[in-house]
């Protein structure tokens, strides 16, 4: 009888931990059964994650004016790499403390959070959304803010609301190099030069590897402008597809000054306008429908004046949302980008992105999302 | 108490197998918050006429700026054959445009040299290489490409790497850092 209590002592204790365990969570549990890449389109936004770091008030003034135009229901996780930059955006943006979620996580960041991973849907209903990661960031090495962003996926699989696990896979990529719409993935020419001879042997190798990772079929955009996707081409679903148009954009600033802070003044270069037409051949081949929005490019930089880097969403009554960058000074390609959504039937609420473009990204760049689905 | 269930040697039972997993659990729990997981990067190859080849810069000390980059190249040879080949290797720098950048800026080369190396079957070999131009500030990566069939002359002016990554042969082959404190001094607004 004296093993009959040990055993039945040491099944207890196993349940009470197994029990513990579930209910704590292993965040980083090996590789976790996952749905296909999170398109960016679909239901309504849920949950979605910033980052702030004190005084990147370019960046703050984005992200405030986004969130200003959020339903109730929808939740923002915050990023900060202490109390003091938490603190900072608590008292630029008005948020109830339901709607928010803190992570502070204690070492540097960069304001940026679309980089540092991508969201895979649940596997089933009630299991976790998988943030994948790459096993390092570029620049990490010389970049103390790109080194900390490494670390965020995994910093996110530790905030229970958020319930979400983070893998990391062996391929090297920014987030920003991938966007899915429901068919496929697409995907930077940087994935291509970053991982053949090191992550794979070569295209076929890197196409299969996505496939699997992504659960749709990639779209290697090789010829494209050496730019995150988002960009210069965004899905909008059912179909149609926009992408950016440089020749469109210098029509439309005409005789005007190119923006005082546009790195190099505009690239006209025939070189550049091929690299978007080839996107837009690209997705029509694939069956897309394809409209094009003017857009304007840094002369050697990535600075991109751009209408897809874009954020969608759905309100109660099935009617689209486009969250679409805007630019102090260059009304006639806003208005042109603008009649460009709502024809495809997006209601536009602008957001001005006038500060924080000359950096190498907009409003897209700034929000990631880890949750859509029904309010 | 002999013969029958003891529910006090049961709880003792539970609380010591609990214990034992509490001892468990931290290392766990703090690899978790490290983020560190299980699959380890695979370091760059650039495979080229049957050598698997791989460079790395300034092995032995840190690189500063203004130092003369040194690069060593190791090449194996997995054939029967003796191998002799040329490569392209380059040296390029990148910078964040500022502290708030989301990207760093397009690689700017300032060093391009095409070398020769000899591997015999089954063997290896490694060749150092003193670049006489300084680093500049900024993440300084080691690249290997082909040499150009028609280009039988040393390289002095840098190729256009754009064109050349669009073709798909040049393979950028690990980074490291030149002085991460200049990065940020000079990145800051």
């Amino acid at each position: 009888m004296r093993y009959v209590n040990a055993i039945l002592g040491v099944m207890l204790g196993l349940a009470i931990v197994w029990g513990v365990g579930r209910w704590v969570g292993s965040p980083h549990a090996s590789p976790s059964p996952a749905g296909p890449m999170m398109a960016e389109f679909g239901p309504p936004l849920r949950t979605i994650v910033v980052h702030h770091v004190a005084g990147s008030d370019a960046t703050l003034s984005v992200i405030r004016a986004f969130i200003s135009h959020l339903p109730a229901e929808a939740r923002v996780c915050v990023v900060c790499p202490d109390d003091a930059s938490f603190a900072e955006f608590r008292e630029v943006v008005a948020l109830p403390d339901e709607r928010v979620i803190p992570a502070i996580v204690n070492h540097p960041i960069t304001p940026w959070s679309r980089d540092r991973w991508v969201a895979l849907l649940p596997h089933e209903r009630g299991s976790r959304t998988v943030l994948l990661h790459p096993f390092e960031e570029a620049a990490a090495d010389a970049w103390p803010a790109r080194r900390g962003d490494q670390r965020v996926a995994g910093d996110l699989a530790n905030v229970p609301q958020l319930n979400c696990v983070s893998q990391m896979v062996e391929l090297r990529f920014d987030g920003g190099d991938l966007m899915a719409d429901d068919r496929h993935v697409f995907v930077s020419r940087a994935v291509l030069e970053r991982n053949i001879g090191s992550a794979v042997q070569d295209r076929d190798e890197l196409l299969d590897r996505l496939r699997d990772l992504f659960g749709r079929t990639p779209v290697l955009l090789d010829d494209g402008p050496d730019h995150h996707v988002g960009m210069y081409m965004m899905s909008m679903g059912q179909g149609v597809a926009l992408v950016g148009d440089p020749a469109m954009g210098l029509e439309l600033l005409g005789r005007a000054a190119a923006p005082m802070d546009l790195p190099g003044g505009v690239d006209a270069s025939a070189e550049m306008q091929a690299r978007f037409d080839a996107v837009a051949q690209r997705l029509k081949a694939l069956g897309y429908r394809v409209r094009r929005v003017p857009t304007l490019v840094g002369a050697g930089s990535k600075a991109y004046v751009t209408y897809v880097n874009v954020m969608m969403d759905v309100d109660a009554a099935g009617q689209r949302i486009v969250y679409m960058p805007v630019y102090r000074g260059l009304e006639d390609l806003n208005q042109a980008a603008r009649d460009t959504w709502a024809a495809e039937g997006f209601e536009v609420r602008p957001i001005d992105c006038t500060d924080v473009y000359q950096h190498g990204g907009t409003l897209h760049c700034l929000v990631n999302v880890t949750g859509r689905g029904a309010r | 108490m002999r013969g029958r269930l003891n529910l006090m040697w049961v709880g003792i039972w539970a609380l010591g197998t609990i214990g034992v997993c509490a001892l468990v659990w931290p290392p766990v729990q703090s690899r978790a918050q490290e983020g560190i997981e299980p699959e380890v990067p695979v370091r760059p190859v650039f495979a080229h006429d049957g050598l698997q080849m791989e460079i790395v810069i300034a092995p032995d000390t840190p690189l500063k700026v203004s130092d003369k980059p040194r690069l060593v190249l190791t090449a194996s040879n997995p054939t029967a054959d003796d191998v002799t080949t040329r490569v392209r290797v380059q040296l390029t720098s990148q910078l964040p445009a500022s502290q708030w950048s989301r990207v760093i800026s397009l690689p700017e080369p300032f060093y391009t040299t095409d070398v020769q190396i000899t591997v015999k079957a089954g063997r290896k070999a490694a060749l150092t290489i003193d670049s006489d131009q300084p680093a500049p500030v900024g993440v300084i990566a080691a690249r290997l490409s082909p040499v150009p069939e028609a280009d039988t002359t040393p390289a002095t002016d840098a190729p256009n790497t754009l064109a050349l990554l669009s073709a798909g042969v040049v393979f950028p082959l690990g980074s490291t850092v030149v002085d991460a404190t200049a990065v940020t001094a000079q990145a800051g607004e």
